[in-house]
């Protein structure tokens, strides 16, 4: 019992220690007082020491079922298994906050204890921002989201036995997706702190990269989780929906992948600086407004927790001060920090402006479709919807455009111009687009045009970064393919992995769009069904009682065209007796060149059951593209450290000794 | 670059306009069952892509072809209703609009409030054109330049040789 | 050197927009005069559409909207499946009182239908039966309970989606009906 109470004093704790970390280091940066300084990493630490107690203080109380604590006896039940007991810490809308608060806690911990060349004064400044942010957010858990309250009276057990919830997908989803989100708060940190002191250089934008990598993987893998969670566990047959909160972790994603870019030119070249720290501000701000979007309640969502207008109020206010002052910071002294350009548009730097510009577009119009209905309701009261059909024809054709220019810059030269393998290289995305192109029309019969055009254009990107591979890695007079490869920096490579990454995607998502088989069928037990060239056989449907569920399974076998037994899918419709709810669970049967999925319906064995068969076409290289992209994040991420050792940079007389 | 790159890639880049457009609704496990259907397989079609674009009013966001709801289930008999009585697709999407409101729609409707939601993407893309061409090479007023010295000058064009012929070398990594 | 470039300003002025669009919806939520889950009725300010129906316990006869010209009407969409239809029965049986209530048994069965008033009490003047929905989708039901207030003029003058409450009946319904007579 005291240790709830104990959490709870850390969780207060943790709030003095951010004001502090969030006061005393900006003091002692602006009078270069050194010890004040200090205080920054000494608070950093200790408030994210405070924050790991409180967070497992909570998570105790959710294991040991203690219902004396509301939130426990709100969202947990002693029958739960333990895995989803702890993850039921974050499953609801206190828990989740304080683990977002922890996330943040953690990430200013590590910023704290690394960065050791780092000037004292922009550590110290970044660490301050980090702690009003996390501040800010502390305040809003202990004024009113406490997830220590406790109830007059302990329940015999608690209400929380909703099985949807109880997934292992819920687990990590949550954490991963934080990760990514709170990560983006260290560049935001470095952007306003720079905005301040005004130095914003090319060691402030190297100092930050590798922050902005880890989030953008994060993100990316957190994204990924909670679309493959969907699709494979709660069986919803699609892997993205537009849906509100969805848009929410998009917008952020899309703005973290125009940072990692426009750093990269800062760093490079100097330039696109007050760009860069615009994008750093927008990119935390948008993980900010989605947490708005998923606890306020303002918009329907499959994924909103309980809504609470009142809350909403608290977090508009945080977005005002953490946003606002920001952007208004970048409006005073933004264009101090606007460079001459050297470069014309035909260059690396065009073509990395173009990536921004597309990539900013589109978060722009994911913003505009989700926020438009709510606009539009408050200026005339008129309801409308904005739903996929929207999104596909203005977003992906954006996409589309972003897709062309990535062939295109990582064969340009800096300032201006193309590289010598620039021709090569594009000659060889346009033939490896015709070739898919006349490879889609042998296979497919009456392929669409735009179907055609979809998987040409997947051949172009896939062309063009193996052509720009092969370009450095072909023999030279005095090399060979192997000697070259250990003379590539890490980050290229990351950059062609996560690029590959993107072309699996794209195969993904055309194969499941574009080529998917589906059969609605009624059918009784003994009756074959084609599909895809599999023969499907009910063989049988019958009763069968879960742990705490009954369901109806109907058995499906699954035999190729010789007759050979491929597979058994039991999809099944489970009633829930203590929730009295019932659930249709699809059978899904992944495998790298697609997947077999099977839905049961309604009916008996007199009428028949109806059944609902697909194949869906490479879908799950949806998720793989995802993990591999972001393995292309860490491979640049890390390697960029190890480059940083190396005398080259060193040599750059770019040191700047004072803080 | 040589021009004809330039007209390629526009090019494909109005064919993948086109073409990523089609990379449509990932489509969802549909809700139908098999009496549902139409016997005319270009009804049936066009009975599906209809549903595609009409909201279930009781469910979080989706269409009535992917939604097992009652509400979902009646609004595509009501469709099949109407296309066997020969409506067009315009038709019923405006008797249902009628009934229901423009929320039913999942594409808001091109109408003097929605202007703006529909322009918006071609005027961010000219938004973003018209900041990418300002961001071009300036000359930036010269300032009186100090003269060099000729020995200044020949160490400047030693150097920037140099310099040369360490980007050749190292191919713009 | 402090340049002030206008344009730099964007950024500060969208979000600020955003922020007021979202204050906006936030205020109108606390107050209760936006409702997310009500959806508003297209109908209102149309003649309500004709309910040609076969009636709860006279299925050779059909309901007539039209019979009640002249006088104010509510049309209820209920169902002896739906709970929060016996909620707001009692406040019903009150409203009896003060207006005809015609009620519409939407997709359900006359048993069940009958079961439920005898439980529940039965407030209407007439029943019709929805047997299939179309009814329901012609008025733009979306769910039940609904109630709809029809003036004199055969116009639908407002609609409630859920349960009719007491706050409802007496800030919302009862000042429209004090107009209309």
């Amino acid at each position: 019992m005291g240790l709830t109470e104990f959490g709870h004093f850390a969780l207060i704790s943790a709030f003095v220690l951010s004001l502090v970390q969030a006061v005393v280091p900006f003091y002692g940066a602006a009078r270069q007082n050194m010890p004040l300084m200090l205080v920054g990493p000494a608070a950093a630490l200790s408030a994210a020491l405070a924050t790991i107690i409180a967070f497992g203080a909570l998570v105790m109380a959710f294991v040991r079922s203690d219902f004396s604590v509301a939130l426990v006896a709100n969202h947990s039940h002693s029958a739960k298994p333990l895995i989803y007991k702890i993850s039921g810490t974050w499953g609801n809308h206190e828990g989740s906050l304080l683990l977002w608060i922890l996330i943040l806690m953690i990430y200013g911990a590590v910023l704290a204890l690394s960065g050791r060349g780092m000037p004292t004064a922009l550590k110290a400044r970044i660490l301050a921002v980090q702690g009003m942010v996390s501040t800010s957010f502390l305040a809003f858990s202990l004024f009113t989201s406490n997830p220590f309250l406790r109830l007059g009276q302990a329940p015999i057990d608690g209400k929380g036995l909703n099985p949807v919830l109880q997934d292992p997908g819920l687990a990590i989803h949550p954490p991963m997706l934080y990760l990514g989100y709170v990560g983006l708060s260290i560049a935001f940190a470095f952007a306003v702190a720079g905005l301040i002191s005004g130095d914003v250089d090319r060691l402030w934008a190297k100092w930050m990269r590798p922050w902005i990598i880890a989030a953008w993987c994060a993100l990316t893998l957190g994204i990924a989780l909670g679309s493959w969670w969907a699709y494979y566990e709660l069986g919803w047959g699609g892997w993205w929906f537009w849906d509100p909160v969805e848009n929410a972790s998009l917008m952020p994603w899309l703005a973290a992948t125009a940072l990692l870019h426009s750093a990269i030119v800062v760093e490079k070249r100097g330039h696109l600086k007050s760009w860069t720290v615009l994008l750093a501000i927008m990119a935390f701000s948008l993980s900010l407004v989605g947490t708005f979007i998923v606890r306020s309640g303002l918009l329907t969502s499959v994924h909103s927790f309980a809504s609470d207008p009142a809350r909403g109020v608290f977090i508009l206010g945080i977005l005002l001060v953490a946003v606002g002052i920001p952007l208004l910071l970048y409006a005073w002294r933004g264009p101090q920090l606007v460079s001459t350009a050297d470069f014309s548009l035909n260059s690396r730097e065009g073509a990395l402006i173009a990536n921004n510009m597309l990539l900013v577009i589109a978060t722009a119009i994911v913003l505009l479709g989700t926020f438009y209905p709510l606009g539009l309701e408050m200026i005339t009261g008129a309801r409308i919807t904005v739903g996929p059909p929207y999104f596909n024809a203005t977003f992906n054709p954006v996409m589309g455009g972003l897709v062309m220019v990535m062939v295109i810059g990582p064969v340009l030269a800096w300032r201006h111009g193309a590289t010598p393998r620039a021709k090569t290289a594009l000659i060889t995305a346009a033939v490896a687009a015709l070739l898919v192109g006349a490879a889609g029309l042998a296979v497919v019969k009456d392929i669409a045009i735009g179907a055609m055009a979809s998987v040409m254009l997947i051949g172009w990107l896939a062309g063009g970064i193996g052509a720009d591979i092969w370009g450095h890695l072909k023999p030279t007079g005095t090399m060979g393919p192997a000697s070259r490869l250990t003379r590539i920096p890490t980050d290229v490579m990351g950059m062609w992995l996560a690029h590959f990454g993107i072309v699996i995607f794209l195969l993904g998502a055309a194969g499941d769009s574009l080529f998917q088989s589906e059969q609605v069928v009624r059918a009784k037990p003994g009756d074959v069904i084609s599909i895809a060239d599999r023969d499907v056989t009910l063989e049988r449907v019958f009763e069968r009682a879960g742990p705490n569920y009954q369901a109806i399974t109907a058995e499906l076998s699954y035999r190729d065209k010789s007759g050979r037994h491929i597979a058994t899918l039991m999809p099944e419709k489970r009633i829930y007796t203590a929730e009295r709810q019932t659930t249709t669970e699809a059978a899904i049967r992944p495998r790298i060149g697609g997947d077999d999925y099977a839905v049961l319906g309604d009916g008996d064995d007199r009428i028949g059951y109806s059944l609902r068969l697909y194949y869906k076409p490479l879908i799950s290289w949806i998720w793989g593209g995802a993990a591999i992209m972001a393995a292309g994040g860490l491979l640049a991420m890390v390697g960029r450290r190890q480059k940083a050792k190396t005398p080259h940079t060193a040599g750059l007389g770019l040191a700047r000794g004072q803080p | 670059m040589p021009r004809f790159f330039h007209i390629i890639a526009i090019g494909w880049l109005l064919a993948s306009i086109w073409g990523v457009a089609m990379l449509a609704s990932p489509p969802v496990a549909v809700a139908l069952s098999v009496e549902e259907m139409l016997d005319d397989p270009a009804l049936e079609n066009r009975a599906r892509e209809l549903s595609k674009k009409l909201r279930c009013l009781v469910c979080q966001n989706q269409s009535i072809d992917d939604s097992d709801a009652d509400l979902a289930k009646d609004l595509r008999r009501e469709v099949r209703d109407q296309l066997l009585a020969g409506k067009s697709d315009d038709d019923i999407l405006s008797f249902l609009r009628a009934k229901y409101g423009d929320y039913v729609l999942l594409a808001p409707p091109l109408a003097s409030q929605t202007m703006a939601l529909w322009l918006a993407p071609i005027g961010f893309i000219i938004l973003g054109i018209t900041i990418t061409i300002s961001m071009r090479r300036r000359r930036s007023p010269s300032a009186e330049a100090p003269m060099l010295s000729a020995a200044d000058k020949a160490r400047i064009d030693a150097l920037t040789q140099h310099h040369k012929n360490l980007k050749k070398r190292d191919h713009n990594d | 050197m402090s340049r002030i470039r206008p344009s730099f300003f964007i950024p500060l002025i969208a979000f600020l927009g955003l922020a007021l669009i979202g204050g906006l919806a936030l205020k109108d939520t606390l107050s209760g005069s936006r409702n997310p889950s009500q959806l508003p009725s297209v109908l209102i300010g149309k003649t309500a559409p004709d309910t040609p129906l076969p009636l709860l316990n006279n299925t050779a006869a059909a309901l007539s909207l039209a019979a009640y010209r002249g006088e104010p009407v509510l049309v209820n969409f209920f169902a002896s499946w739906c709970a929060p239809c016996r909620a707001e029965a009692p406040a019903l049986e009150q409203l009896s009182a003060h207006v005809t209530i015609i009620g519409i048994a939407y997709k359900d069965r006359s048993e069940d239908t009958a079961q439920f008033l005898q439980q529940y009490g039965n407030p209407f003047s007439a029943i019709g039966t929805d047997d299939d929905g179309r009814t329901g989708i012609s008025w733009g039901v979306y769910g039940v309970p609904e109630t709809y207030l029809i003036d004199k003029t055969g116009t639908v003058k407002w609609r409630h989606a859920g349960p009719l409450t007491r706050d409802v009946i007496t800030t919302i319904l009862m000042p429209q009906l004090a107009e209309m007579t």
